[in-house]
């Protein structure tokens, strides 16, 4: 019963804190621009969710940050804050990339188990890398895997420009040579949709019901008892990361061999920020991420269309979108108080018996 | 005028949904002692609090020398001439000593602080009640003992009559204890009058003239000293029967479990905390630690447990080297730990009982299904038994750690612990902080692990449990061992003076140079 009551009021929060991010939101395009917000925020809405390719493109990047989001949940939970997620992604998506084009010849469903292997083990080598400086050198965590994040993004835009560049005038790789089929077309989302969600509903189960899920919580809750009842704290955070790194590396290959079918320069770029955006709005309870994960890739993709068929420019709609963030990440907004409310109920009776 | 200074009638008190006092009563003479007892949680703190103005009360009254006080706050409690000292001291460590007494009440001489005045009132209080407070060290220099008797110093130069004291001796030596009770007495003589919470039944009894008990918030009731004992007192507390005073059961010391050869470690600041320290502990007899708080009793522990590096000596546990192995394999070798810090290391608070009680053996077939599956069913049963046979309260294994009292929480841990300890048991503070029922408890699984057969090793700062467990007793002083004896040679007297870095010699010759 409590459980279900305080699940109502976390969606309850979520709905109020749209709302007046909304409202808010109103406000700004009023005072900036000549539009009227009705208009804007309802081309927001059409630009993400009305038509096959609104929302197809929206579900592309929702599968993406859904990914990213659930990748930083695993390292979360063992205590590592991850902002490796763009860099893990990157280096997955190049490996994939590189395999779908020379391997050029090999059947077409192995090719692509081949490429999606080669993002998760990309992945894995490159979160290792801020890994084991933090446990056994002591560097800090965040800044490595950030500057890391500048490496894969550059390391990246070396093979697209370079050796991988295809020749024609976008900057771009060649095509790999097999992709996943599509599921909503003309949108470019593929059959990755369905991987991303029993990779999401794999890792809300696992988390609670495996012995590896229960020692990750214990040593995330607090690594000294973890230490005191035998555990590794070192060893599990290691495996943490790694999980972490495959599952972006993982959603980096889908990008090529399910969404673009190629390398598009600077794609990357934000996708790491989102994902890690969307599990921090959800304080990292997987159970509510695709919520968060929804909403953030409804704003992104509806904004383009926004600024297209309005006159709001792009950046009031990042603005808009930021103001939504900072009113999500904003603790006790609409927090239900029991103790406001069960004060309010004693007073209540008190004049009843009066 | 009624013949009290302070009346508390029908005090309530919620925080939150918790009632935190129901039925509060409390009433003090002019000139005495008069204390206030009770298990953890039961309330008296709160009561006092209340008088103090920390909180305002929900319902009830509250009389100082027969004015009705309303809202009250500290500053009105503080202009009636009531003084609190806290379990917590209240002292900026890096001012001096007569810095932090007249701190924000300073005696001013035109635009600067009046030092000499300052420093001439505070040396009166210090030569009325014979305090042994030296002015010029920062608080840092001091003692625990001296900090205490600058907190009351602190109260006193504020007016106060009517002195509030919280648990005062929890952190104090037994010699400390006793140079406490002399101010107090002092200050009685003065006619002052006092308040003291406490749980400790021994020293109630010495220094009360009346004594009242708290229980779940509840006014139990009021007895003169005279006319009442300990046992009445900790049935009061508890509301049933307490035995705290267990019969040692017999001793049936086997081999050897634990050896300890000359180890060395470090702490977090200090190095060398443990230095050459060698003992042995037998199957089936608890060793107890006696010593006062950071003499390297939790270096010692960690160092046992695998969680301090050694740097040099050896541990052997049923013959076979433990030093510096982790403590995953020490576990398995049949040994178990009860840390002295249940919130930090005895307990993951965020999440159930039922997990809790299973942690230390997630690896082990019986909680595994296809090997990485989680047995849910086998750990909600395994904390079931334990919830009952332990005594856990609330009795349901789901619900988070960090809901439960100290008592039982600790119960967690212990209960997990003793099931383990196939061969060692190491128990440190097991009873630090929780009521008198649940220490009861406590002690009584230690003497049934011994009993079993299992070596027990006893850390524990409450000399008064040492004694009362112990076969053999190891004092604790600055890292090195101070003395071992067996339990029928040690009392509170000769622990105290080896506490202190003192001889046993010095006292038989009476403490000559």
């Amino acid at each position: 019963m409590n459980k279900v009551l305080n699940f109502w009021h976390k969606i309850q929060k979520i709905v109020l804190t749209v709302l007046l991010a909304l409202a808010l939101s109103a406000l700004l395009i009023v005072v900036f621009t000549d539009e009227s917000p009705v208009v804007a925020i309802l081309a927001l809405l059409h630009g993400s969710l009305v038509g096959k390719l609104n929302l197809g493109t929206t579900l592309v990047s929702f599968s993406t940050i859904m990914l990213c989001g659930v990748a930083f949940i695993v390292a979360t939970k063992a205590g590592f804050f991850n902002t490796g997620l763009e860099g893990d992604l990157a280096v997955g998506a190049l490996a994939a990339t590189i395999v779908g084009i020379y391997g050029e010849g090999i059947p077409a469903p192995l090719l692509i188990i081949l490429c999606i292997l080669a993002g998760i083990a990309a992945g894995i080598i490159w979160s290792m890398i801020p890994t084991i400086l933090n446990v056994y050198y002591q560097v800090n965590m965040i800044c490595a895997c950030y500057m890391l994040n500048m490496v894969a993004i550059y390391l990246c835009s070396f093979f697209v420009l370079g050796p991988l560049k295809a020749p024609i005038a976008n900057p771009q790789s060649y095509d790999v040579a097999a992709t996943l089929p599509k599921i909503m077309k003309p949108s470019k989302l593929s059959i990755a949709f369905y991987f991303m969600l029993i990779i999401w509903i794999f890792a809300v189960w696992a988390f609670d019901h495996t012995t590896f899920g229960q020692k990750l919580k214990t040593v995330g809750e607090n690594p000294h008892f973890a230490k005191f009842a035998g555990m590794n704290p070192a060893r599990i955070g290691m495996i943490a990361m790694a999980i972490s790194g495959a599952v972006c590396g993982f959603a980096g290959s889908i990008e090529i061999v399910g969404n673009y079918g190629n390398f598009q320069e600077g794609f990357v770029i934000g996708l790491g920020g989102k994902g890690l955006l969307a599990a921090m709005m959800v304080k990292s309870n997987p159970k509510l991420l695709p919520v968060s994960a929804f909403l953030v890739a409804m704003l992104s993709s509806g904004a383009l269309y926004m600024q297209q068929v309005t006159g709001v420019s792009k950046f009031i709609c990042d603005t808009i979108a930021g103001l939504f963030i900072v009113i999500f990440t904003m603790e006790t907004l609409f927090k239900y108080d029991e103790n406001a409310a069960a004060l309010k109920l004693k007073a209540k009776e008190r004049k009843n018996n009066v | 005028m009624s013949q009290y200074v302070v009346e508390m009638t029908n005090i309530e008190k919620q925080f939150g949904k918790v009632r935190a006092v129901t039925n509060g009563q409390f009433n003090l003479k002019k000139g005495e002692l008069h204390s206030l007892i009770g298990e953890n949680g039961a309330g008296k703190s709160t009561m006092m609090k209340l008088l103090f103005g920390m909180y305002p009360i929900d319902s009830g009254e509250i009389k100082v020398n027969d004015a009705v006080i309303a809202n009250n706050s500290p500053s009105i409690a503080i202009s009636h001439g009531i003084g609190m000292v806290h379990q917590e001291f209240m002292l900026v460590n890096e001012l001096t000593v007569l810095e932090n007494i007249i701190l924000g009440f300073e005696p001013m001489k035109g635009s600067r602080i009046d030092f000499e005045k300052a420093r001439s009132t505070v040396q009166e209080y210090i030569d009325k009640y014979n305090m042994d407070v030296q002015m010029d060290k920062r608080i840092d220099q001091i003692s625990v003992g001296e900090a205490q008797r600058v907190e009351i110093i602190k109260v006193l130069a504020r007016g106060a009559d009517i002195i509030i004291l919280d648990e005062p001796t929890g952190v104090l030596t037994p010699q400390e204890v006793r140079k406490l009770f002399e101010v107090l007495q002092n200050l009685l003589n003065d006619g002052k009058s006092i308040i003291f919470i406490s749980h400790k039944l021994n020293e109630v009894m010495e220094i009360s003239d009346r004594i009242s008990v708290m229980r779940r918030g509840e006014y139990i009731g009021t007895v003169n000293k005279a006319e009442t004992n300990e046992k009445e007192l900790a049935n009061m507390m508890v509301g049933r029967e307490v035995f705290l005073d267990i019969d040692k059961c017999a001793t049936k010391a086997g081999d050897r479990v634990l050896e300890v050869k000359n180890i060395w470690t470090s702490g977090e600041k200090e190095l060398s905390k443990i230095r050459n320290v060698s003992f042995d502990v037998r199957a089936g007899e608890i060793v107890g630690i006696a010593g006062v708080d950071g003499n390297g009793q939790s270096e010692l522990a960690e160092a046992i447990a695998g969680l301090r590096k050694v740097e040099s000596g050896s541990i052997l546990l049923d013959h076979e080297d433990i030093t510096n192995k982790s403590p995953k394999e020490i576990r398995l070798k049949g040994f178990a730990h009860i840390p002295e810090d249940r919130n930090k290391m005895g307990v993951n608070k965020a999440d159930t009982v039922a997990n809790n009680l299973a942690a230390c053996s997630l690896d082990e077939t019986q909680y595994k299904k296809l090997n990485f599956i989680l047995n849910e069913s086998a750990i909600l049963e395994n904390a079931k038994q334990k919830v009952e046979k332990f005594d856990i309260r609330p009795t349901d294994p789901k619900i988070r750690v960090s809901t439960m009292s100290g008592g039982n929480m600790q119960k967690v841990v212990v209960a997990r612990e003793v099931s383990l300890a196939q061969k060692f048991l190491l128990a440190s503070q097991p009873t630090r902080g929780i009521d008198i029922g649940a220490i009861e408890a406590i002690r009584n699984i230690l003497q049934d692990a011994k009993a079993k057969g299992v070596g027990v090793l006893l850390i524990s700062t409450e000399l008064e449990e040492v004694l009362s467990l112990s076969d053999r007793i190891i004092v604790l002083y600055e890292g090195k061992v101070a003395g071992i004896m067996n339990a029928e040679e040690a009392n509170e007297d000769n622990l105290g003076v080896l506490m202190l870095g003192g001889k046993l010699e010095d006292t038989a010759k009476g403490g000559s140079h």
